[in-house]
C-alpha cells in the first residue's frame, strides 16, 4: 500500500448528531477502493479470512489491547526515528519534542501492558519500510496519519467500555495524543493542528471504528491485528 | 486561576479606586462585582446554576455543563478576534497565522455551542443554558487585550482547563447503550480541545507569543505562564503531577525500564477535574448571568 492510497482514501467514521450509521457504508466505499487490504476485521469475514494472525476481543480488554497495539506501533515509529538520528535538518526543538512523544508512547504501551496483563496481546512486529526516515515529510506524513489514527481510534470505541475505571483512563491518554495529533500536523503545515480532515462541521472530531483504524495499522505490521470489535 | 487576594492587591496599587467613581451605579456594579469574584464557593456562575438548577437528568446535567463552558470559550475568542482586528496589538494582523489559528478555535467552539444547545434542546425542549456575561481582564486587571502574551495565555488555560473539565466527566455517569452517542460526542470534543491547547502552546513557544517555556504538552503541574501578582493560574494545573495510573497503582517513572522521567510520566497522562474544581476556575471570568 502506498503512501498516497493510504492518506486519501480512509474516510472517516464520524459521529454527527445522534443517528448516523454510516459503517457500512464506509465498508463499502473502502473495498471498492481496494483500500480494505485485510478484510478480517469483519465478523462475517472469519470464514474467509484463516491466516493467522492476534485477535481484538470484543469486551474490555479487546478495546485495551486495541488501545495497546496503537500505542506498540506508536512507540516502535518514534523509537526508530529517534534510533536512526531523525530526519535530515530536524530542528532542536522537534528532536526534542519528538523524543518526548516516544517517551509518551513508550509509557502508554507499557502502562496498557501492565493493565491487560496476563491477557495482553503479544509484542507487535512491524514493517515500517514504507516510510523514508531520512525525509521530514515522509517521516512526518506518516506520524500525523498514525497519529489521527491513534486519536480517532481512542474516540471511537471508548463508548464501549464496560468498566468505567478504563475509560477514564482512557481519557487521560487520549488528550495527549490529540496533543501529539496537533502538533506534527503544524510541524507539516502550521495551522493544520484541528484540520478539516480531522474535525468535522459541529467542531468534532472524526472518531473511527476498530475496524477502519485496525485496517489502516495492519500495513504497519508483519503479524495483522484480527478485529472482534464493533 | 487563584483571584483570593484581587481586593487586598487592588486596594494596594490603588487605594482610592472605589472613591475615584463618582458613579453609584457604577461603583455598585464594581463592588457588586469584585466581591463576586472574591466569594469562594458561595457563588457559582449562574450558568452552572442554571446547568444544576434545570437538568432533569444526569446527561443534560452533563451536557449544560460543557455547554457553559464552551459559551465561555467562545465568547473569549470573540473577544480576542475583534481585538486584534481593531489593532489591539501591534504585531498581529488580521492577515497573520495566529489570528487565522485563533479564528479556526473560535469557529470550533461556537460549531459546539450549537451542538450541544441542539443536543440538549432535542432532549428537554429550552433546557440548554445561555450564555452568561463574561469579563476575561477580571476587572480590568488582567491585560488580556492589550498584551499578546496574556491573550495566548489565558487561552492555554481555558483550553487546558477545557480539556480536564470533559475528562472529569468521562466516568460511570455517561456510560452505557443508551449514552453511547453522547458519550462518543463528549469524547469528540474533549480531543479536540486537546488539539487547541496544543497549538496555543506552541504559539506561547514563539516570540512573538512571547517565547514561553512550554510544550504542547503538560509538564508536572507548571503553567509556563508569569502571571500578574494578584493572579496565578497554578490551581487550573494541580493534580497533573500525577506519576502514578491506574489502579492497582501503576508507576509510570522508569516503567518497563524505559528511563521515563516524572516530567515524561506527567506529560503522558492529562489528569480530570471535577465541575466544582471547573466551576471555581473559570469563576473570576463570569461577571454576570
Amino acid at each position: 500500500m502506498n503512501k498516497k492510497e493510504f492518506s486519501t482514501e480512509l474516510p472517516p467514521n464520524e459521529v454527527k448528531g445522534f443517528s448516523r450509521r454510516n459503517f457500512l457504508g464506509l465498508t463499502g466505499g473502502l473495498l471498492a477502493a481496494g483500500a480494505l487490504l485485510n478484510a478480517s476485521c469483519n465478523n462475517d469475514d472469519d470464514d474467509r479470512s484463516p491466516a493467522p494472525g492476534i485477535t481484538l476481543t470484543n469486551d474490555d480488554i479487546g478495546i485495551l489491547n486495541y488501545y495497546f497495539a496503537l500505542e506498540q506501533v506508536g512507540a516502535a515509529f518514534y523509537t526508530m526515528l529517534v534510533n536512526k538520528g531523525f530526519y535530515a535538518n530536524a530542528t532542536n526543538s522537534e528532536k526534542a519534542l519528538l523524543t518526548d512523544i516516544r517517551d509518551h508512547e513508550i509509557a502508554h504501551r507499557e502502562f496498557w501492558k501492565s493493565t491487560v496483563g496476563t491477557k495482553a496481546i503479544q509484542t507487535l512486529t512491524f514493517d515500517f519500510n514504507v516510510v523514508d526516515f531520512t525525509s521530514r515529510d515522509s517521516v512526518l506524513t506518516h506520524a500525523r496519519l498514525l497519529k489521527d489514527l491513534t486519536v480517532a481510534g481512542y474516540n471511537g470505541i471508548a463508548s464501549q467500555f464496560r468498566t468505567p475505571a478504563n475509560l477514564v483512563l482512557a481519557a487521560k491518554i487520549m488528550s495527549v495524543e490529540a496533543r501529539h495529533a496537533a502538533y506534527i500536523r503544524d510541524l507539516l503545515a502550521n495551522g493544520s493542528f484541528a484540520g478539516n480532515d480531522v474535525v468535522d462541521s459541529n467542531g468534532l472530531e472524526m472518531s473511527k471504528k476498530p475496524s477502519i483504524v485496525v485496517t489502516a495499522v495492519n500495513s504497519y505490521l508483519k503479524v495483522k491485528l484480527i478485529c472482534k470489535l464493533p | 486561576m487563584n483571584f483570593s487576594n484581587i481586593l487586598n492587591e487592588i486596594s494596594k496599587a490603588d487605594p482610592e479606586v472605589f472613591g475615584k467613581m463618582d458613579d453609584r451605579r457604577s461603583v455598585l456594579k464594581n463592588i457588586t462585582r469584585k466581591v463576586a469574584l472574591t466569594a469562594l464557593p458561595l457563588a457559582l456562575g449562574t450558568t452552572f446554576n442554571k446547568a444544576y438548577g434545570q437538568s432533569n437528568g444526569t446527561v443534560i446535567k452533563a451536557l449544560n455543563y460543557a455547554l457553559g463552558l464552551e459559551h465561555l470559550e467562545a465568547a473569549f475568542y470573540k473577544e480576542a478576534l475583534a481585538a486584534i482586528n481593531a489593532g489591539a496589538f501591534p504585531t498581529i494582523s488580521p492577515a497573520s497565522p495566529a489570528y487565522a489559528a485563533l479564528d479556526t478555535i473560535y469557529k470550533h467552539e461556537t460549531a459546539h455551542v450549537a451542538f450541544l444547545t441542539s443536543v440538549i434542546n432535542s432532549m428537554s425542549p429550552n433546557a440548554a443554558v445561555a450564555a452568561a456575561t463574561y469579563d476575561f481582564t477580571v476587572g480590568g486587571q488582567l491585560p488580556t487585550f492589550t498584551d499578546y502574551t496574556i491573550l495566548l495565555a489565558v487561552a492555554q488555560v481555558l483550553e487546558d482547563t477545557g480539556v480536564r473539565a470533559y475528562k472529569g466527566q468521562a466516568n460511570a455517569s455517561l456510560m452505557g447503550s443508551a449514552n453511547s452517542e453522547v458519550l462518543t460526542a463528549a469524547l469528540n470534543i474533549h480531543s479536540v480541545e486537546a488539539r487547541h491547547a496544543s497549538h496555543i502552546r506552541q504559539m506561547r513557544a514563539t516570540s512573538a507569543g512571547g517565547g514561553a517555556s512550554v510544550k504542547p504538552w503538560i509538564t508536572l503541574a507548571q503553567s509556563g505562564i508569569t502571571a500578574p501578582s494578584f493572579a496565578n493560574f497554578d490551581g487550573n494545573y494541580t493534580g497533573e503531577e500525577l506519576t502514578v495510573q491506574g489502579t492497582p497503582a501503576v508507576n509510570i517513572v522508569n516503567i518497563g525500564a524505559s528511563g521515563i522521567t516524572a516530567a515524561g510520566a506527567s506529560e503522558a497522562f492529562d489528569e480530570g477535574l471535577t465541575d466544582v474544581q471547573v466551576a471555581e476556575l473559570v469563576k473570576p471570568f463570569i461577571v454576570v448571568a
